[in-house]
C-alpha cells in the first residue's frame, strides 16, 4: 500500500506541475491533460487532488481555464472523475467563481449550465451538486446586481459598428440564409464565428471541418469553450469580432409588438395629459425605438435589454397605466416571448427583473445545449436558429464607432429612454435593469452613486497607506505624528457595519465586502436565533495538512469551520457548510472511518484477515448501535475486505465485476460512464467542452 | 474632526447604574471589572476603539474580568483617570509603516512583514498584537497571529502554542473570539492550528518549545506558499515575558524559525539594547522600540491563574457559563522531548488536560509534532471519564499529558 501511496504523489506532483503551464485556454494543453488523466484513472484521486489544488492556489486569472480541463476531464472520462470532482465542485466552483471577475463569471455560470444537461442529455453532474452551486450564483447574482451602478449603464448599450453598415445590403435577409441549411453561402453570411472563447462553437469545428462550409444553422450552437486559434485562422471562416448574434425577426417583432403598445399606451395618456412633457419624450424615443426595431436585427443582448425596460415600464407606477388602464398592461406576446424560451420561466408583473434575467440566462445557456442533442426540450418556434445570448462583450473601446447616428442608434436611445422615462421610477428599479444589463460589460468599475455612499467624509484624500510619507522603523518616524496617519484608518474606510463597528473602503469593491459582511451578520443572527436551544459543542481542531491547505474566505461562509463533527451514530463525516474548506485529503479518512461492518458472530470469519492486504481488520465497540463493528470494512459477497484496499482494488480493475457485485463503499456513480480509449480519441467530436 | 465621542457604561450587579463620559480626541478611557461583575458600554457619537476594534455606536458591549482601554482618535471619554499620554501614535505609526511593507510586498509578491513582539510580562504585548491585527483587518489583510505565549491561550487553552489566520473582525468581548464551536457566538471563530505544549513557561521545557515553534513556523511558511493574501499581510507573532537568557535564547529560535524582519520591544530599554545590539549586525531584522502604554495593568498571578482558568472553562463549555473555575494550580516537571507513557492511575491523570494527537502512529517523533486536536480533562478508576468539548467518539487514540490541571468546582 505504501508504494502505491508514494506513485499517487508522484502523479500528483506530476500533474500538478503539467498544470502549471495551462494559465491560458488552450485547446491542446486540455485535452493532452484530460488524455493522461485517462490514462492514469487509477490515480484518479491524486490528479483530482492536483487539479483542485491548482484551481485553489493559481492565479485568479489562471482558474478558468483548469475549470474547463475539469470540465474538459468530466465530460470526456467521467466515471470516478465525477464522483471524486463530486466532492469538492461546491467549493472549487464557488472558490474560482468568487475570485474571477465578471466576464470570466459568465464563462463559469456557462460551464455550470452545460454541467446540467450533458452532451448525451444527461447530467454531467447530479442534481445534488449543481443545484447547490446554482442557488448560491443565484443569490449571489440578485444580492450584487441590484446595486450596481446606474451611471456605468446608460452608456453602454452599443451595436456593432460594423454590423450596422451592413444592415442594409444583409441584414434580414442574411438571416433568412442561415435559416436554410442547404443554401448557406459562407462568405456572405455574418454568421457568429467568434474569436473570442465565449461563444458557442460547433463541435465539428474542432474537428477543423470548417474550411468546407459553414455548418447548417440548424446544428448551432454546439457547445465547447475552447479557443480554438487553429480554427480561427482558417483563412475561410469569416470571422467577426464582436460576438453579436442575429436575432430571429419573431423575437424581434413581439418586442415591435410591445414596443407599439407602449406606444399607443402613451398616446392615450398625453391625450389626457398633454402638458407632459416627459410622457412626450418618451413616446418620442420609444417611436424611435420602434423604427429601429423595425429595421435593424438586435443582438440577443440588446432585445433582453429592450425587453427588461419594457418590463420595467409595465412595473412603474406610471400615471399613464395606473389611470388609464388600472392594472399594468404587459402585451401578451411579451408573455409568449418570454415564455418561449423555456419552459420553467412565468413572468407576473411583479417578477423580480433580476431573478428573470439570471434564470434567462441559464435557461439560454442550457437550452443551447440541450437542443443540441434531439432538439426535443424544448419548443422553440426557431430551433435552427436560437439566439445564443453571450452576455459578455467586448469592450466598446475596441471597435471604431460609428458616426452618431440616432435613428439607427439603439445605444442613445436606450439611454434617452432611461433619462426621461425611467428617471423617476426610483433608483431601486433602475439599478435593476442597469446591474443586470450591464453588470461585466464594462472592465473599468464604475462609480457608484452619489447617494449611495453613506457618511463620507466630503474631504479626505488620504485613500492609501502609500499617499502618506513613508515611515522608516527608527525611533523618529516612530514617535513622530504623521499627517493623514489617522485618516487612513477612519477617514478612508467610510462605510461602517452598525452592528459591529468595522469599516470598509468607499470604492465599490468596499461596498461589496461591506454587503457582504452585513448578509453574514444576518446569517450569524438567525444561527444564534436557531442554534440556541440545541446542545453546542465545540469542534476538533484541525491537523496540520488540512490547515495548511484550508481557506476560510472571510465572510463567505455561511457557517463556521468545522473539520470533525460526530453524528449521533458516532461515525465522522465532514460537515459541507463549512464554505471553502478543502478537505481533500480527507477523502481516505472518510472511508476508514465511514464503512464500518458488524464483526460476524463467527469467530472464524471474523478472525479472517483482508483478503487484498492481508492484514487483520480493526474492531471496535460503537456506543449507540451497541456493536462491535468493524473500522474501514466493506462486505462484498460475504468477504470482509477493507473499504479502501477494496476501493483501490476496483479502480486497477477498472470496474470489474467486483464493481457490480459490491453492495457497500463504492460510490454508485463508478462504472455509470464507460470510459475507453476510444472516448478519448474521438473526444473532440463530443460536444465537449472544455471551453 | 474633533467630533467629542460619549460612552456610556453600565455595571449591573445588583442594580443598575448608567454613567456617561465625554472624551477629548486621543485619549483613553480604561476601566478594571472583577470576575463576577458585568459592565455594559455603549458607545453613543463619536468613535472609539479597543484595542484597534473600532466599536459600533449604539451596540451594547458586554465585559466581565477583563481591563479594557477605550480609545479614541476624534475625542472620547474618561474617568478613572484620564490619560492623555498615550503611546497610541507611536503604535499607528507602526501600523502605517507595516501597512507600506505589505503594499510593497504585493506588488512584489513577496512576503509580508513577520513581526514579533517581545517584552516582559504586562506590557501590553498581546494588545498591542490585537491593535495591529485589527487594523491590518481594515485594510483588507488576513495576517497570520500567532501566539507563542503558553501561558496565556489568547484563542484557545493556555498551554498550547498556535496559530490562527485572522481573516475577521476581532471580538472585543471576548478578547479575541475563540476556536470553532458549533456554537453560535457574536464573531464568528477562528480556525487555528495548535500544538499542545502543556507548560506555561517556555523555559520549562526549553526544547519541547524550540520543537514545537519550528515546526509551527513551517507549518505557517507551507500555508503561506498556497495563500497569497495572508503571505502579504504578514506574521504577527506574541510572545511570553522573555528576558531572561534562556528567554534570548527562544527569541533568537523564533526570530529564525519564523524569518521574523521586524521585532518591536515593547516598554524594557534593556531587551530594546539587547536585541538591538543582536540584530546590528544582521541585515533584513529591525528592532523597534515601542513604550507601554500607561494603561497596562499588572496582572498578578492570582489574576494570571484566574484567567486561565476561565479560558481552559470557556474552552469545554463556551464563554456564555458563568465562570466558576476553581484552580488546583500547575505541576511543574521538568522532562524533555521524550515521551513517556503514562500509566493510567489515578494520581497523574486526574484533572489533567490531555491534548488529542492527530497522529496515527506511535512514532514519538509525530507524536510530538502533531497539533492537538482538543482537550480533556480526566478522573480514572481502570475506566477514564473524559470531559470532551464534542460528543461523540474522539477522533484519535492518542492523548498527550502535560502539567496542566483544571476541576470544575
Amino acid at each position: 500500500m505504501a508504494n502505491s501511496e508514494l506513485d499517487l504523489e508522484s502523479v500528483r506532483q506530476d500533474y500538478l506541475a503539467s498544470l502549471q503551464d495551462l494559465t491560458f485556454n488552450s485547446k491542446p494543453i486540455i485535452t493532452n491533460l484530460t488524455i493522461i488523466a485517462q490514462e492514469n484513472i487509477n490515480a484518479a484521486r491524486s490528479i483530482v487532488q492536483a487539479i483542485e489544488e491548482q484551481i485553489r492556489t493559481c492565479q485568479p486569472q489562471h482558474k478558468l481555464p483548469v475549470l474547463y480541463l475539469l470540465d474538459s476531464i468530466s465530460k470526456n472520462v467521467g466515471g470516478t472523475y465525477i464522483m471524486l470532482f463530486s466532492r469538492n465542485l461546491y467549493h472549487t466552483f464557488m472558490d474560482t467563481y468568487n475570485a474571477v471577475d465578471q466576464a470570466t463569471k459568465h464563462k463559469l455560470e456557462r460551464v455550470l449550465a452545460t454541467w446540467k444537461s450533458g452532451p448525451t442529455g444527461n447530467p454531467v453532474y447530479s442534481l445534488e451538486v449543481t443545484g447547490p452551486i446554482e442557488k448560491n450564483l443565484l443569490k449571489q447574482q440578485v444580492r450584487y446586481q441590484p446595486r450596481g451602478s446606474i451611471d456605468g449603464g446608460r452608456t453602454h448599450i452599443h451595436i456593432n459598428p460594423n454590423f450596422l453598415s451592413g444592415i442594409n445590403q444583409s441584414g434580414l435577409t442574411s438571416y433568412q440564409q442561415t435559416q436554410q441549411p442547404t443554401t448557406q453561402q459562407v462568405p456572405q453570411v455574418p454568421q457568429p464565428i467568434q474569436q473570442t472563447s465565449n461563444v458557442w462553437v460547433d463541435a465539428a469545428r474542432y474537428n477543423n471541418n470548417v474550411t468546407t462550409a459553414f455548418p447548417p444553422a440548424a446544428t448551432l450552437p454546439r457547445q465547447g469553450f475552447y479557443n480554438t486559434p487553429q480554427f480561427a485562422n482558417k483563412p475561410a471562416s469569416p470571422i467577426i469580432q464582436q460576438n453579436q448574434v442575429f436575432v430571429p425577426p419573431p423575437e424581434q417583432q413581439g418586442l415591435l409588438q410591445e414596443c407599439q403598445a407602449l406606444i399607443l399606451q402613451r398616446q392615450q395618456y398625453a391625450s389626457r395629459n398633454p402638458s407632459d412633457l416627459q410622457n412626450q419624450n418618451q413616446i418620442g424615443n420609444l417611436r424611435q425605438l420602434s423604427e429601429v426595431l423595425q429595421k435593424a436585427p438586435l443582438t440577443v443582448d440588446q432585445i433582453q435589454q429592450v425587453r427588461q425596460l419594457f418590463a420595467s415600464f409595465n412595473q412603474m407606477p406610471n400615471p399613464a397605466t395606473l389611470q388609464a388602464h388600472g392594472p399594468p398592461i404587459i402585451p401578451p406576446s411579451f408573455h409568449n416571448l418570454t415564455q418561449g424560451l423555456g419552459p420553467s420561466i412565468s413572468i407576473t408583473g411583479t417578477t423580480d427583473l433580476n431573478v428573470l434575467s439570471t434564470v434567462l440566462g441559464v435557461v439560454y445557456a442550457s437550452s443551447a445545449s440541450s437542443f443540441n442533442n434531439s432538439g426535443s426540450l424544448l419548443t422553440q418556434p426557431q430551433p435552427g436558429s436560437i439566439p445564443v445570448r453571450s452576455p459578455v462583450q467586448q469592450p466598446p473601446s475596441s471597435i471604431p464607432q460609428p458616426p452618431h447616428n440616432l435613428l439607427a442608434d439603439p445605444n442613445t436611445l436606450v439611454k434617452n429612454l432611461i433619462n426621461y422615462g425611467l428617471h423617476n421610477i426610483g433608483s431601486n428599479n433602475l439599478g435593476n435593469i442597469s446591474g443586470l444589463n450591464y453588470a461585466g460589460r464594462n472592465n473599468t468599475p464604475t462609480p457608484p452613486p452619489p447617494s449611495s455612499i453613506n457618511a463620507d467624509p466630503p474631504s479626505s484624500t488620504v485613500k492609501s497607506v502609500m499617499d502618506l510619507e513613508r515611515i522608516r522603523l527608527t525611533s523618529n518616524d516612530i514617535q513622530r505624528k504623521h499627517e493623514g496617519a489617522i485618516a487612513v484608518i477612519y477617514d478612508a474606510l467610510p462605510r461602517q457595519c452598525k452592528q459591529c463597528g468595522f469599516r470598509y473602503a468607499g470604492d465599490e469593491e468596499g461596498k461589496a465586502k461591506m454587503d457582504a459582511h452585513l448578509d453574514w451578520h444576518f446569517r450569524q443572527n438567525r444561527r444564534m436565533k436557531e442554534k440556541s436551544k440545541k446542545a453546542q459543542s465545540r469542534s476538533w481542531f484541525v491537523n496540520d495538512e488540512d490547515w495548511i491547505h484550508s481557506r476560510e474566505s472571510d465572510t463567505k461562509n455561511t457557517t463556521t469551520p468545522a473539520f470533525f463533527d460526530f453524528d449521533n451514530s458516532g461515525t465522522i463525516k465532514n460537515v459541507t457548510g463549512s464554505g471553502s474548506v478543502n478537505i481533500q485529503t480527507f477523502r481516505r479518512e472518510e472511508l476508514i472511518n465511514e464503512s464500518t461492518v458488524i464483526v460476524p458472530l463467527d469467530p472464524e470469519k471474523a478472525g479472517k484477515p483482508c483478503p487484498i492486504c492481508q492484514e487483520k481488520l480493526q474492531s471496535f465497540w460503537n456506543d449507540t448501535d451497541e456493536e462491535w463493528l468493524f473500522r474501514n470494512a466493506v462486505e462484498v459477497d460475504g468477504i470482509i475486505y477493507h473499504a479502501t484496499c477494496h476501493a483501490d482494488a476496483l479502480k486497477h480493475q477498472g470496474h470489474a465485476k467486483l464493481s457490480e457485485n459490491e453492495s457497500v463503499s463504492s460510490p454508485p456513480i463508478l462504472g455509470k460512464r464507460k470510459a475507453s480509449p476510444e472516448h478519448i480519441s474521438d473526444m473532440p467530436k463530443r460536444p465537449a467542452l472544455v471551453s | 474632526m474633533h467630533s467629542s465621542t460619549k460612552g456610556q457604561a453600565k455595571s449591573s450587579q445588583q442594580k443598575e447604574v448608567s454613567k456617561e463620559w465625554k472624551l477629548e480626541p486621543e485619549h483613553e478611557f480604561r476601566f478594571e471589572i472583577d470576575f463576577g461583575t458585568t459592565v455594559k458600554l455603549k458607545l453613543i457619537s463619536g468613535t472609539a476603539e479597543i484595542f484597534g476594534t473600532e466599536i459600533g455606536i449604539g451596540h451594547e458591549y458586554e465585559f466581565s474580568g477583563r481591563k479594557v482601554a477605550i480609545f479614541t482618535w476624534h475625542g472620547i471619554c474618561s474617568v478613572e483617570y484620564v490619560a492623555n499620554e498615550t503611546p497610541m501614535t507611536s503604535y499607528l505609526n507602526m501600523h502605517i509603516a507595516l501597512e507600506q511593507c505589505r503594499e510593497e510586498a504585493k506588488s512584489k509578491s513577496e512576503k509580508g512583514p513577520r513581526v514579533m513582539i517581545v517584552g516582559p510580562e504586562d506590557v501590553g504585548k498581546t494588545s498591542l498584537c490585537k491593535l495591529l491585527l485589527s487594523y491590518a483587518l481594515r485594510h483588507g489583510r488576513q495576517p497570520i497571529f500567532v501566539n507563542l505565549d503558553s501561558n496565556e491561550g489568547s484563542i484557545t487553552m493556555p498551554g498550547t502554542l498556535t496559530a490562527t489566520p485572522v481573516n475577521h473582525i476581532i471580538d472585543v468581548e471576548e478578547g479575541f473570539g475563540s476556536s470553532a464551536t458549533t456554537a453560535p457566538s457574536f464573531s464568528s471563530s477562528y480556525m487555528p492550528m495548535v500544538f499542545y505544549y502543556g507548560y506555561s513557561d517556555p523555559s520549562d521545557n526549553v526544547k519541547l518549545y524550540k520543537v514545537l515553534t519550528k515546526k509551527l513556523a513551517s507549518n505557517v511558511y507551507r500555508r503561506l506558499v498556497e495563500d497569497e493574501i495572508a503571505k502579504a499581510s504578514g506574521i504577527v507573532i506574541d510572545t511570553s515575558g522573555l528576558i531572561d537568557s534562556t528567554g534570548y535564547e527562544i527569541i533568537q529560535h523564533c526570530v529564525d524559525v519564523f524569518d521574523v524582519n521586524i521585532i518591536i520591544v515593547l516598554g524594557h530599554e534593556r531587551l530594546y539594547s539587547d536585541m538591538a545590539r543582536l540584530y546590528k549586525e544582521r541585515s533584513g531584522v529591525n528592532v523597534v522600540k515601542l513604550s507601554k502604554s500607561g494603561g497596562v495593568v499588572d496582572r498578578d498571578n492570582a489574576f494570571r491563574r484566574q484567567m486561565q482558568m476561565r479560558k481552559i472553562r470557556e474552552y469545554f463549555y463556551g464563554s456564555l457559563a458563568p465562570s466558576s473555575a476553581l484552580p488546583i494550580g500547575i505541576d511543574r516537571k521538568v522532562s524533555e522531548t521524550q515521551l513517556v507513557k503514562v500509566e493510567p492511575d489515578d494520581d497523574t491523570l486526574l484533572h489533567s488536560i490531555l491534548a488529542i494527537s492527530s497522529a496515527n502512529n506511535s512514532e514519538e517523533h509525530s507524536l510530538l509534532e502533531s497539533s492537538i486536536i482538543g482537550s480533556n480533562v480526566d478522573t480514572g478508576k481502570q475506566k477514564m471519564t473524559i470531559l470532551s468539548p464534542s460528543p461523540g467518539r474522539l477522533p484519535k487514540q492518542y492523548l498527550i499529558m502535560g502539567s496542566y490541571k483544571w476541576m470544575e468546582s
